[in-house]
């Protein structure tokens, strides 16, 4: 059962990454979570740096939302609060405590206006190369720190995927298609490092065009090192 | 049968013939002499021309050398570097300055890992190791550098296999 949630005083920004790691998170997560804009969602996320009205606060809760306050560390008071910067674990903790609150037979809301961006976290095969970036405003990383093992270990294809973010900012999609590997995968890739703070994410504006073809200069010799070194992929 | 090869560099005692050792499938070869300078306080002897150990693939060996750690060998340096696959750097956390120590081999084995690759293993980080990643990280930020840099122990074979799969991931995709 999907659910809803709305973003409150937030920058561009910070709304992209919230957005994008909600849709990385997806599969961590009870419900399904889908992003509106109205006032009707059943969690609202109130970035209190920019909206210190209090009444406003009170107001969403009257009106029967879940409310999460999001700001600098040490600033909040409230059970239900994500410091920033905004972290993976973080939102997986609150709406784990929120899942909790939200009767689940109650039906959501009627929306009004439309569903920002959360796409569904099924698994997904490989991309075919042919197939075209949509257009509009991406969310793109580069790695900053090489991963320790149990990162590595945990995604097939790991150490290629750290390859390509580590000189590149490039959005998820990108990156399983210069990897080779399902998108599913390089998104489980990118949540397990968000949660370590090793990545740069950047908001991007992405235009029509043919993704990147696979980077590799495989060869032989190196696929065979490969396999006697324990890669599984 | 195609030959390949390897470079380990990095200062003496960082733990070069170690690791060769951990990744040759047969014991390497070694060219080791008795210390006679300020080394000698750390270690008996040291590597005077260059280590070298094989890895057998089904139709190809690759080989893996050791360059000499000291300055005073470093006219060996290039012929060693000359046709390298990839290289893989070593620096010691417990050293007084490992981010001038990585620059003096960055410096002189540019060219070559311009044209191929390299990753960094940091030893010796029992204890400020973690501390000493991060400088690196923040040197070679500062450089506009990317490499994968680890903690490793060069004795422990799924370390170095971990540092040569980040260099081959980094030799095809990076």
């Amino acid at each position: 059962m999907n659910r809803t949630i709305q973003l409150h005083g937030f920058s561009k920004n910070d709304e992209m990454v919230f957005t994008s790691l909600l849709s990385l998170l997806s599969n961590k997560t009870q419900y399904q979570w889908d992003v509106v804009q109205n006032r009707a969602a059943e969690v609202v996320v109130i970035d209190v740096d920019n909206e210190s009205d209090t009444e406003v606060i009170r107001n969403f809760e009257r009106d029967g939302c879940k409310v999460i306050t999001y700001g600098q560390p040490g600033l909040i008071d409230s059970t239900l609060q994500l410091n920033k910067p905004m972290r993976a674990a973080a939102i997986l903790r609150c709406l784990a405590e929120v899942s909790t609150n939200v009767a689940v037979d109650k039906p959501n809301k009627p929306r009004e206006n439309e569903v920002l961006s959360v796409p569904s976290q099924q698994p997904q095969h490989n991309i075919p190369v042919s197939t075209p970036i949509p257009t509009g405003v991406s969310v793109s990383y580069r790695l900053k720190r090489w991963p320790d093992p149990s990162i590595l270990k945990a995604t097939p294809g790991a150490t290629r995927i750290c390859a390509i973010m580590l000189k590149q900012v490039l959005s998820a999609e990108e990156i399983a298609e210069s990897a080779g590997l399902a998108l599913s995968s390089v998104r489980e890739f990118i949540g397990n490092c968000d949660q370590k703070g090793y990545l740069d994410i950047k908001q991007r504006v992405s235009q029509i065009r043919t993704p990147p073809a696979p980077k590799s200069r495989s060869n032989p010799i190196l696929a065979k090192l490969r396999l006697k070194f324990g890669a599984r992929v | 049968m195609s030959e390949l090869k390897l470079v380990i560099t990095g200062t003496a005692g960082v733990g070069k013939t170690t690791a060769i050792h951990s990744l040759s499938d047969k014991p390497p070869i070694v060219t080791d002499a008795d210390t006679t300078d300020e080394l000698s306080e750390i270690k008996d002897t040291t590597t005077v021309a260059f280590d070298f150990g094989e890895i057998y693939l089904d139709d190809a060996t690759v080989h893996v050398y050791g360059t000499p750690g000291q300055e005073r060998f470093r006219h060996m340096w290039e012929i060693i570097a000359e046709g390298a696959l990839g290289f893989i750097l070593l620096v010691d956390a417990r050293r007084k300055d490992p981010i001038a120590d990585l620059e003096i081999y960055l410096d002189n084995f540019r060219q070559y890992i311009e044209s191929t690759s390299a990753v960094i293993g940091v030893t010796r980080t029992e204890t400020e190791g973690g501390q000493c990643i991060e400088d690196l990280y923040n040197y070679l930020e500062q450089k506009q550098l990317f490499y994968p840099i680890m903690a490793v122990d060069p004795r422990d074979k799924s370390d170095m296999s971990q540092l040569m799969l980040s260099l081959l991931a980094m030799l095809e995709y990076g």
